[in-house]
């Protein structure tokens, strides 16, 4: 019988096989899944901010210093980062304004400074479920590195 | 005389009793059951211990600017929003809202928010000019964080929870407000 872990809105987890980490209503936010297939370890990082540069606030609220974080703290655990498997979720527009324009959001920026960090990084996606208008629930099965996602209005995917 | 923590309270009460009360008013024969119930709550709580993250609702956010500023939303279960919207147009949502049913969601909100906007101009005697509503009509913890993604730090919220009925029934509505510090 596998654990289950829920991450919370800023928050990340890693757990060893067999386990279920899983983010429940991923709006705006990015979820982060890392994956060791040889180690059977995975990390799964819930990130509402785009950067932390010049905000003082924990390094986990930020795509940027999170995702950095969590390869950090898998590395502490052994994993090397050419075994790590990177998949993404989240980053959905959810609110319309009334006057027919759309509502700023931060989902987009959660985007780009996903992409602009894995660059950084030099690390790939080797899935995605980004962008769009539905919110998500995303979980990590670290069994198998398979990164399931529900949404209330399309059958699950699984990447 | 009062703390600040007090005053805040009384001040969400009020707003979300003038809010109910104008919610009740734009519908034929709705009265306010009780004097809404009121506490606060950290923002990123509020998901989890109202809704689930992932429970499926319908919200109106609208931002507070002037002296007081702060945010305001209304926050309807799924059930509720579509009796409501079967109310007001006379049709029920699937898993998108139409443009009529998101301008008839807006359009109560406006009505309640600028209520709840009014009684906190009044009570802090100045100025608060409510912005154009945002509407959503998904998960729960997904529509919070969205709406107060600048705020989602341990903010305190207050939680505002008013009761309506009529002869067909009762309807629950929420009110958040998201005072600035």
């Amino acid at each position: 019988m596998s654990a289950s872990h829920s991450v919370g809105v800023g928050a990340q987890q890693i757990a060893q096989s067999p386990s279920v980490l899983r983010a429940l209503g991923v709006g705006s936010c990015v979820v982060v899944a890392l994956y060791d297939r040889k180690r059977a370890i995975g990390g799964l990082a819930h990130l509402p901010l785009p950067s932390r540069e010049g905000r003082r606030e924990q390094p986990e609220q930020f795509v940027d210093s999170g995702l950095e974080l969590l390869l950090r703290r898998l590395g502490e655990r052994g994993c090397e980062l050419a075994d790590l498997e990177v998949k993404a979720a989240g980053g959905a527009t959810l609110l319309a304004s009334s006057n027919g324009c759309s509502a700023t959001s931060i989902a987009p920026s959660n985007v780009a400074a996903l992409r602009a960090t894995l660059t950084r990084l030099g690390l790939d996606l080797a899935g995605e479920d980004l962008g769009g208008q539905s919110a998500r629930s995303v979980e990590l099965d670290t069994r198998t590195g398979e990164l399931r996602i529900a949404t209330l209005r399309r059958d699950l995917s699984v990447l | 005389m009062s703390s600040p923590a007090e005053r805040l309270q009384e001040y969400a009460s009020i707003s979300a009793g003038h809010a109910a009360n104008a919610l009740a008013g734009f519908f034929d024969q709705v009265v306010l059951m009780d004097p809404p119930s009121c506490r606060w709550l950290r923002l990123d709580d509020i998901p989890s211990s109202v809704f689930r993250p992932d429970e499926w609702i319908a919200a109106v956010f609208a931002d507070l600017s002037g002296p007081a500023p702060g945010q305001l939303g209304m926050l309807l279960e799924r059930e509720v929003a579509v009796e409501v919207l079967r109310r007001m147009v006379g049709s029920e949502p699937g898993r998108h809202l139409d443009a009529a049913q998101a301008s008839a969601l807006a359009e109560l909100g406006n009505i309640a928010l600028s209520a709840a906007a009014g009684a906190l101009a009044a009570l802090y005697q100045t100025v608060v000019v409510p912005s154009v509503p945002r509407v959503g009509y998904d998960m729960a913890g997904a529509l919070m964080v969205d709406a107060l993604h600048s705020r989602i730090a341990r903010l305190p919220a207050y939680l505002m929870e008013a009761e309506l009925a009529d002869r067909a029934g009762r309807l629950r509505a929420r009110f958040v407000w998201v005072p600035e510090p």
